[in-house]
């Protein structure tokens, strides 16, 4: 039933009902989010995961609490395998919370897509009706060749394409975001404020990271756990040597591969606070230009009044200012969702 | 029976080069559809798993059953009507990853193809604008002789003339190596060097958005795969559900909570699969009309410079342009022709990578 549902979604976007009027839902970014939370299948499979994780956990439990042979498979049952499916519940908990919080990025990165997308749409709107007029103007005027006036058709049949091209992406990012809410047309209103990167402290968001980090954690444990099964290997080396050597082995590379991973993280935290810094930066040169072009365009109007200049010229203005406009606000949507990524990701706020 | 239909598929495979070398470009494909060794192994494996299906069933008939209590007579009676199942269910699954393997190789074909003709004429075409500009240098040479050419200026066309022989031997040197990587793929050292490449056909007509999607839902091997491990835990449930015994026993109760469990999330994973699949096909089917006008985008374009070219050679008979002119207007309109093959081509292509993400194969299907 669901599935038919879909199709006849699909279908009905697919006719392009959303340009053609189709009332759209507006939502706050908090109701937005609230909705996809409720519409996840995802969260219920995890949630469902997570109740076989919890059961294997107790059935370690549940023979570790049973005598044991005083050997090293035995000691392994009780102190070894409760430990490592203690890591193993604790990482798939951190796993679906983040999920939870990834949620709230993926509405934002959703409702930034559909902008786009609409402004894709807009301009090849326009772009289509520009050159559809000079073709009309071209049939009219007896001066301009069927050559030409062939010229002029192909390139309005082109810019049709264009317009198809640009309808299935706004097509394609209704659904998406309509598909993450449960709910069909929805519009959600886009975040506008952001924070300054040069706020950070690499080594406090290290810290944060170090603790948040579902990595950094499952290495902390499997070299504890490698540690555990090296001491149970030791009291048994009498028994068995090659496993003892195996452990220790083991041990080394679980070590290795800890240090490897705060290193990782720290490299990375290093290079998303760079990068921030770079996105921040890039907004300030984009609203310069903006301010350039509006200065421009300002000043095109009153020459145009005056006379001094032609309405091409003015036009071509009003278009520098408005693509002016577009790069100032994508430059901001993309260091707001890259910042948003970096808070989830180190748990760090500035 | 299935005996038959096995030394059937040994002679199929067996005796496909023979049949290649009779026809040029339908041969080729197959050649380089059987030189696969993973297309091979499933071959073999689904030939064995044929083969041994009355076995395989007969053994797990046979299974002895549990009788130590109720629930290990249900669970035992489940096991064995699941393994019967599962011999049927991996001979279609071996069977349906043949079919996508061998489309998957068809599409594959058909770009390196593509790619040689594209290699072969851009070298063609280099090679004449390089013969071009030699004869201009010649013809150069006698100008500078005569005084009516500056020693730099024959400098700048023996650049630009040694420049293109360079570039039209490094173009003819690219598409020699793709033949070399298209001969080791099709795992035979076949001569290829006269090789017409044609790639007239006619434009593929989808079936409609719904028959793919319908499809898929019923043959995409994730659909199938998910809807097997789901039919096996309903097929457990049942047999729980005939019998009767006390859930008051732990490993009973742990038992049909973890089916419980197990089953309801290979149920939101198929409902999960299936919306992303009608979602992802939904997608490509767009493109797919995107292309379609494309072509017709192309033909148009045809037009645009046969008139061009009409209009051309009717200035150049009464002497208003120059040859050097119209033969630029009648390379436009051949680019214009080619592009639209291409086009076509390329589009059939999509068409066909398109029906094998919805694991539809149509019996017939050209080259």
């Amino acid at each position: 039933m669901k599935i038919k549902i879909i199709i006849l979604t699909l279908v009905f976007i697919l006719a392009g009902s959303v340009v053609l009027g189709l009332t759209l839902i507006n939502l706050t970014q908090q109701e937005a989010y609230d909705a996809a939370v409720e519409n996840n299948m995802q969260f219920e499979i995890d949630e469902l995961n997570l109740e076989l994780k919890q059961i294997a956990y107790d059935k370690t439990l549940k023979a570790a609490s049973h005598p044991t042979l005083n050997n090293y498979y035995g000691q392994l049952t009780k102190y070894y395998n409760p430990f490592n499916s203690e890591t193993t519940l604790t990482v798939e908990e951190a796993k679906s919370e983040k999920a939870y919080k990834q949620l709230e990025i993926d509405v934002v990165a959703a409702a930034i897509s559909l902008e786009n997308a609409t402004i894709g749409y807009d301009d090849a709107d326009f772009a289509l009706s520009e050159a559809t007029q000079a073709y009309n103007d071209a049939v009219k005027d007896s001066e301009t060749t069927s050559a030409d006036q062939l010229s002029l058709k192909y390139n309005v049949e082109s810019l049709k394409i264009s317009l198809h091209q640009a309808q299935n992406n706004l097509d394609s990012a209704q659904y998406k975001l309509d598909e993450l809410v449960g709910m069909e047309g929805a519009a959600v209103q886009l975040p506008v404020e952001y924070s300054d990167p040069y706020n950070i402290s690499p080594d406090d968001a290290y810290e944060s990271a170090l603790i948040i980090d579902i990595s950094i954690y499952q290495s902390k444990r499997n070299a504890e756990a490698a540690a555990i099964k090296f001491e149970i290997a030791e009291r048994f080396y009498e028994d068995d040597e090659d496993t003892y050597i195996s452990t220790l082995a083991g041990l080394k590379s679980a070590d290795l591969s800890y240090a490897k991973a705060l290193l990782t993280l720290q490299m990375s935290v290093y290079d998303d606070i760079d990068n921030l810094k770079n996105k921040f930066d890039s907004i300030a040169l984009a609203k310069l230009n903006r301010t350039i072009k509006s200065n421009a365009y300002t000043a095109a109007k009153s020459q145009y009044k005056a006379g001094i200049v032609s309405a091409t010229s003015l036009e071509n203005s009003e278009d520098s200012y408005n693509t002016s406009v577009k790069q100032l606000d994508a430059k901001i949507y993309d260091y707001i969702l890259s910042s948003m990524r970096f808070k989830l990701n180190y748990g760090y706020n500035y | 029976m299935k005996k038959a239909l096995v030394i059937i598929l040994i002679l199929a495979v067996a005796l496909a080069p023979a049949v290649v070398f009779s026809h040029d470009a339908i041969s080729a494909k197959e050649l380089y559809i059987n030189a696969d060794t993973l297309l091979s192994d499933y071959i073999d494996a689904y030939a064995d798993l044929l083969e041994s299906r009355d076995d395989d069933i007969s053994k797990y008939e046979n299974m002895r059953l549990n009788k130590k209590s109720s629930f290990y007579f249900a669970k035992s009676l489940a096991s064995k009507e699941n393994s019967i199942l599962q011999v049927d269910f991996n001979i279609e699954n071996k069977y349906d990853s043949i079919k996508s393997r061998e489309a998957q190789l068809e599409i594959e074909f058909r770009t390196s193809y593509l790619n040689l003709y594209t290699l072969q004429k851009s070298a063609e075409d280099e090679k004449v604008e390089a013969m071009l500009k030699t004869k201009e240098y010649e013809a150069g040479k006698k100008d500078n002789k005569s005084g009516y050419m500056s020693d730099n200026e024959l400098l700048q066309l023996e650049y630009t003339a040694m420049a293109l022989n360079n570039s039209s031997l490094n173009k003819e040197r690219q598409y020699e190596s793709a033949l070399r990587h298209f001969n080791y793929k099709v795992g035979s050292p076949l001569d290829y060097s006269d090789y017409q490449f044609d790639l007239n056909e006619s434009i593929l007509v989808p079936l409609t958005l719904d028959f793919y999607i319908d499809n898929a839902l019923v043959n995409a091997s994730s659909i199938k795969l998910s809807q097997q491990k789901l039919e096996k835990y309903y097929i457990e449930q049942k047999h729980y559900d005939v019998y009767m015994f006390s859930t008051n026993l732990s490993y009973i109760s742990d038992a049909l909570r973890d089916l419980k469990i197990n089953t309801r999330i290979q149920e939101l994973q198929l409902e999960k699969t299936k919306t992303s699949l009608i979602n992802s096909i939904s997608t490509k089917y767009a493109s797919l009309i995107i292309e379609r006008e494309k072509i017709a985008l192309a033909d148009l374009n045809i037009q645009r410079f046969q008139q061009e070219y009409n209009t051309d050679y009717s200035l150049f008979t009464r002497g208003y342009i120059n040859f050097a002119d119209l033969d630029e207007s009648k390379n436009n309109l051949s680019d214009a022709k080619n592009d639209y093959v291409v086009l076509i081509y390329r589009y059939n292509t999509q068409v066909k990578s398109f029906e094998n993400d919805c694991s539809y194969y149509p019996e017939e299907s050209g080259s």
